[in-house]
């Protein structure tokens, strides 16, 4: 748990249910838990808090996450940053989009419990 | 001259008295003798007159004033006059003679042909002398009516009464232009009243016999009764007229077809055997952007040499409905992409049936429609789904994690009952997240654009894994499952998220439809082509009605919705979709109530991919 303490975690997700039960979650971890509602706000955030991961959805206001994902890898910093898709797309153009785009995981929300998230972002950051 | 039947005794078989008629021929032959002929006899005979007579006064008045020397010379020239007018009578004669005998031979000629042509055993021969205005009817003439014992009249107005009332004009005008020496022979049909009433059909031929004058004397003819001949003309009248009714119905049916084919929005094309365009509709010559006229006659493949199907490949010419047709003669039905003559094509669907004349295939129609719009409506549908589905996740994941968060009891404990209640809660939702997950992929399947990612996949591990996500309802149910696997089974390259949904689908179902305590085996083995897949239960099977039905889309069968309400009736339709898709073939063999054992054959050479489509979810 104060192992988790270290590390900052981005949500960018538009639905406040979602982001809301996410956030819980990882605080519950012991994460810090950072957010934000659309892809502008969630790329603009983790260029300045350079988090340790993102969970990042697609289907968002202003700027969808594949739009915040190819912004991202044009940073320096973003070029290597960890990313985890979470979505409720499963359009394969997408998924093959994000896998060009160095995404770590590509997630379909409604097939998974929330426990299984926090684990992958657990195993996520323990690979680090 | 005498009517001949005065000669009645010296009549032939068939009634006519030759003498009589060799009698007419030579008064025939005199009437046409030049007039000197005819005066030549007179002025002989007279002369002669004078020679006797002038012999005789002069004899007697010198016999009287006897005796003189003059009288015996006198005496001689009387006596050289008088042989030589003698003489000159007995050349008139002699030459009389022969000229008779020679008419008489050339008479005797014609009436030997006269004879053979009345003594014909069907013909009725008549006789009207006209300058006593009375008719001469044959026996055989009256057996043809039935006047022979009655006997007609020599009346020819007895005759003309038998004459059919509508006849009697024609056969009057035939006989006038004939007189009138128009026609080479009279010639006339009509009807004759037989002595029963009936009216029989005769074709009455004759000549006529002119004097110097050019007036008739006489005309003569035959009767033949053309009844039979009038029967078969009736027939043949009746048939011509058949045909014609039946013409005037095929035009009739010509000219519905032709509006229907004209009318009909769909384009329709038909071609003989040999795959020629016999017809063409206008709104196939719109379709397609070609010109009737040209289309017509040359082959279907030159005129439209491109098709694709429905995936928008190129159709091989021996995969094309219209040429199936012609191979096979069978009935095709599919949707096909068809070219315009500008090289644009639309999507259509496409009936091609043979044509049969008597059980032998003549022809091919093709009728196609198209169906760009019901594409596009489909299309629209199949991504509203596809949106829907998206958009109902959302609130569907809200629900899951929430329950389960609260049934974690992380944030407090929860008595018994409350956790069930969560569980019914997070299970349901489960299901409707399947459910939409379900409708995702049929739609997929359904607009055929679902990926397919092929890597070197572990069937073995992924079916292991399918069934220990079943393990807690398996171990709920209280079945045995074994499993086994061929040794040494290759990595088949396959998208193994396809593979995943095949092993799903086949061992849940086996899981669902199998009672408590029943059997399930796995098994999965390789041939030098396929991959085989065997997944058998001893469960409620399924029943034999409609066993033909279960891989339609939203079908279940009854005792399967008894034993498991929460079906979809999607499950089947996918895995066979998905099966094929992926080049392999599926099918079973189940009884009700004593289990069901699918087979799934995949090919070892792997599934083609297909990429810048959506994966299933």
């Amino acid at each position: 748990m104060p192992h988790n303490q270290n590390k900052k975690i981005l949500v960018v997700e538009d639905d406040r249910v979602l982001r809301r039960v996410i956030i819980d979650n990882l605080k519950a971890e012991g994460f810090t838990a950072l957010e934000a509602e659309d892809g502008m706000a969630g790329l603009a955030t983790a260029i300045a808090e350079h988090p340790d991961l993102m969970l990042v959805d697609v289907v968002m206001p202003k700027m969808d996450g594949i739009a915040m994902l190819e912004k991202l890898r044009e940073d320096e910093w973003g070029k290597g940053a960890q990313v985890i898709m979470l979505t409720n797309l499963s359009d394969a153009d997408k998924i093959s989009f994000a896998a060009k785009k160095g995404v770590n995981d590509y997630l379909v929300k409604a097939d998974w419990d929330i426990a299984s998230i926090i684990e992958k972002v657990k195993d996520r950051i323990r690979g680090i | 001259m005498e009517p001949l039947t005065k000669n009645a005794n010296t009549i032939t078989r068939t009634g006519l008295p030759r003498n009589a008629i060799l009698d007419r021929a030579e008064e025939v032959a005199e009437s046409h003798l030049p007039l000197a002929w005819k005066l030549f006899p007179f002025a002989v005979f007279i002369l002669l007159l004078i020679g006797l007579f002038s012999t005789w006064k002069y004899a007697t008045s010198v016999f009287s004033i006897l005796p003189t020397s003059i009288p015996i010379l006198v005496g001689l020239v009387f006596a050289i006059l008088f042989s030589v007018g003698v003489l000159l009578l007995l050349v008139i004669f002699v030459r009389s003679y022969l000229f008779v005998l020679k008419t008489s031979k050339a008479l005797y000629f014609q009436n030997q042909m006269f004879s053979l042509i009345i003594e014909g055993e069907n013909d009725g021969i008549w006789d009207w002398d006209m300058t006593t205005n009375k008719m001469y009817f044959s026996p055989r003439w009256n057996d043809m009516f039935g006047y022979r014992k009655t006997g007609l009249s020599d009346d020819p107005n007895e005759w003309l009464g038998l004459i059919h009332p509508e006849d009697v004009a024609s056969l009057q005008q035939s006989l006038e232009l004939h007189f009138e020496k128009r026609t080479a022979i009279f010639q006339s049909e009509h009807r004759v009243r037989t002595v029963s009433g009936d009216y029989k059909w005769v074709l009455d031929r004759g000549h006529a016999v002119w004097d110097a004058n050019g007036k008739v004397l006489r005309i003569a003819g035959a009767t033949t009764d053309i009844s039979n001949t009038k029967e078969v003309e009736a027939v043949l009248q009746g048939k011509t007229e058949e045909l014609e009714r039946a013409n005037e119905i095929v035009k009739q049916e010509k000219v519905k077809y032709e509006a229907l084919l004209t009318s009909i929005g769909d384009g329709m094309i038909a071609m003989n055997e040999e795959g020629k365009i016999m017809v063409m509709n206008p709104q196939a010559g719109t379709m397609l952007g070609r010109d009737i006229s040209e289309a017509i006659g040359r082959f279907f493949s030159e005129v439209m040499p491109l098709e694709q199907n429905e995936k928008e490949e190129m159709l091989a010419l021996g995969d094309r409905p219209a040429i199936q047709t012609l191979i096979q003669g069978i009935r095709v039905t599919k949707v096909s992409y068809l070219f315009r003559s500008d090289g644009t094509k639309f999507p259509a669907s496409v009936t091609s049936a043979p044509i049969f004349l008597e059980e032998r295939m003549i022809g091919a129609i093709v009728v196609f429609r198209d169906i760009t719009h019901e594409k596009e409506v489909d299309k629209s549908k199949t991504e509203f789904v596809s949106l829907a589905s998206h958009q109902l996740r959302t609130p569907l994941s809200a629900i899951r994690w929430y329950s389960e968060m609260l049934n974690s009891q992380k944030l407090g404990p929860l008595n018994d009952q409350q956790k069930s209640y969560l569980q019914e809660i997070y299970d349901s939702n489960r299901h409707m997240i399947e459910l939409v997950n379900s409708l995702l992929n049929v739609s997929r399947i359904d607009l055929g654009t679902f990926a397919i990612e092929p890597e070197p996949t572990d069937f073995k591990e992924l079916s292991e894994s399918v069934l220990r996500e079943l393990f807690v309802k398996i171990q709920e149910t209280e079945m045995h499952v074994t499993s086994s696997y061929e040794e040494g089974l290759p990595k088949v390259n396959a998208d193994p998220k396809l593979v995943r949904i095949i092993f799903q689908n086949l061992l849940s179902n086996a899981v669902k439809y199998t009672k408590k305590g029943g059997n399930i085996s796995l098994s999965i083995t390789a041939d030098e082509k396929d991959l085989h897949i065997k997944v058998a239960d001893d469960g409620v099977g399924i029943p034999a009605n409609v066993q033909s039905k279960i891989f339609t889309k939203l079908f279940r069968a009854d005792n399967a919705r008894v034993v498991e309400s929460e079906g979809t009736g999607l499950g089947l339709y996918i895995l066979k979709a998905v099966v094929e898709r992926g080049g392999g073939k599926i099918w079973f063999e189940s009884a009700e109530n004593h289990g069901t054992t699918f087979y799934v054959d995949l090919p070892l050479s792997g599934m083609k991919a297909v990429s810048g489509a959506k994966d299933l979810a």
